[in-house]
């Protein structure tokens, strides 16, 4: 139960985005207008997650703050 | 799962991006472009944009023959093997010769009004930044044997991604989503973003790598076809209709039109090319929607009644090949649709460069068995210094 506790955890995101983007893969084949639309919004996600988590700056204060860096930092003293 | 197979997908991982990403690098840097090549051309002038005119001409069609006529008079020895119409813009329509009617490339791509017959400009075909960029792209200046070298990278892509998403799981095991550790060394920080960016752009680059081996198919694809279904559809209607004059280009297209009036054209071959019979003319239509507007119907018709002698069917591999262009291409969504798919190549290509640089700066297999004790426990990344 561990174990699919965490495949959950780790992949519930990934899987979001990937549905997203299949979406807006596919979504202005269909139609025009409202369904490019779809397919900008969709496809986009993947360009958002990266630009929320790899420029933390623009959405978070990076450090010191009650941003993400300081969320995990116990997980990695190993 | 075992140490064991995370330490072989590691090396699969390892060397099916190792063997492809110089080639994949050239091909997302000139891809970048290619996907505003439509606006490069227009922005260059190289492409034609169809004057305005009044009212009057919204709905008039020049004489395809003065056309035809007009264009082999400009180049007397080449001959015309395809009318081809925009899809965007279908006042415009162009004119490809070839020194012969089966020639593989062509001589010249001229573009005419198609509501006037006017003579617009020609395509640059050698000297076109556009056009590099796409010999680059296709073939590396190759030919065939390029194309396919490529295509062959294309599947070490799709395999390198695959093992990629496969060891994301485990090395994700102890860290939130999109976590990217900024106070660790710079190794850790750049494949924290490797992860990252490679996760999130999974689909879009499984898509296109997938639907660009695809394409590099397309001549040996097209090729098949033509021996066989094309032929077979030929060889039919070869043996009625005396020799000589094959007729009027312009009746063709009429009689095509009137026979799928839900289509439009999207180009017509001449007799004697490939894609057309000895005697007769061959009409590829598309349809309207965004779907079919992809997908062609030949249509055998005879210039000089008119006459259509068969309206055939595409083979599903031409139409798997068909359908896969758009995908490759990110050209059906409008401008907003290209931006993305450029941000997504950028993204890729930050993919690949961070794939190297932790190459350069590996510390030994990762995911060694029996390092920090059993394969029960969960798999220990050693990926800390």
């Amino acid at each position: 139960m561990k174990r699919h506790r965490r495949r959950l955890r780790v992949w519930a995101a990934p899987a979001a985005v990937a549905a997203s983007s299949l979406l807006g893969l596919l979504a202005a084949l269909v139609g025009d207008g409202f369904w490019d639309a779809v397919s900008w919004l969709a496809l986009g996600a993947p360009v958002l997650v990266v630009w929320r988590f790899a420029w933390p700056g623009c959405f978070h204060k990076p450090r010191g703050g009650r941003g993400l860096s300081g969320r995990y930092r116990q997980d990695e003293g190993s | 799962m075992r140490s064991s197979s995370l330490r072989a997908w590691y090396l699969v991982h390892r060397w099916t991006s190792l063997v492809c990403t110089l080639f994949m690098l050239l091909l997302c840097v000139t891809g970048l472009p290619l996907i505003f090549a439509h606006e490069i051309d227009h922005g260059l002038g190289h492409a034609a944009e169809a004057p305005h005119l009044n009212a009057s001409f919204a709905d008039a069609r020049a004489n395809l023959d003065a056309i035809v006529e007009a264009a082999q008079a400009r180049r007397p020895s080449d001959a015309v093997q395809f009318l081809v119409w925009d899809p965007e813009d279908s006042d415009l329509v162009f004119v490809r010769l070839g020194e012969t009617i089966t020639a593989q490339r062509p001589s010249a791509f001229l573009t005419y009004d198609a509501r006037t017959g006017a003579f617009l400009r020609e395509y640059p075909l050698e000297d076109g930044l556009v056009m590099v960029l796409l010999r680059l792209h296709v073939d590396m200046f190759l030919g065939l044997p390029g194309t396919l070298f490529l295509g062959l990278m294309g599947i070490f892509l799709v395999a390198s991604i695959i093992s990629g998403a496969v060891l994301y799981g485990p090395y994700m095991g102890k860290l939130p989503f999109g976590a990217v550790r900024r106070e660790r060394s710079s190794r850790i920080r750049w494949l924290d973003l490797h992860n990252l960016i490679g996760i999130v752009t999974m689909v879009w680059l499984l898509v296109v790598g997938a639907t660009g081996v695809i394409n590099t198919l397309a001549i040996p694809i097209f090729a098949s076809w033509q021996a066989t279904e094309l032929a077979d559809m030929v060889r039919r209607h070869d043996r009625s209709g005396p020799d000589g004059s094959f007729g009027s280009p312009d009746r063709a297209v009429g009689g095509a039109l009137r026979a799928v009036p839900s289509h439009r054209m999207s180009f017509l071959a001449f007799p004697g090319n490939g894609f057309a019979s000895s005697r007769h003319f061959v009409a590829y239509m598309s349809g309207q929607t965004p779907l079919t507007s992809r997908l062609l119907i030949p249509v055998l018709v005879d210039g000089r009644t008119g006459a259509v002698l068969h309206r055939g069917e595409l083979p599903w591999y031409v139409t798997t090949l068909l359908m896969s262009q758009p995908l490759h291409f990110g050209d059906y969504g409008g401008l907003p649709l290209k931006i993305i798919w450029a941000l997504l190549d950028v993204l890729s290509i930050v993919v690949l460069g961070s794939g190297v640089y932790l190459w350069l700066r590996r510390r030994g297999v990762p995911f060694e068995p029996s390092r920090r004790g059993a394969d029960t426990a969960e798999p220990q990344l050693d990926i800390q210094p």
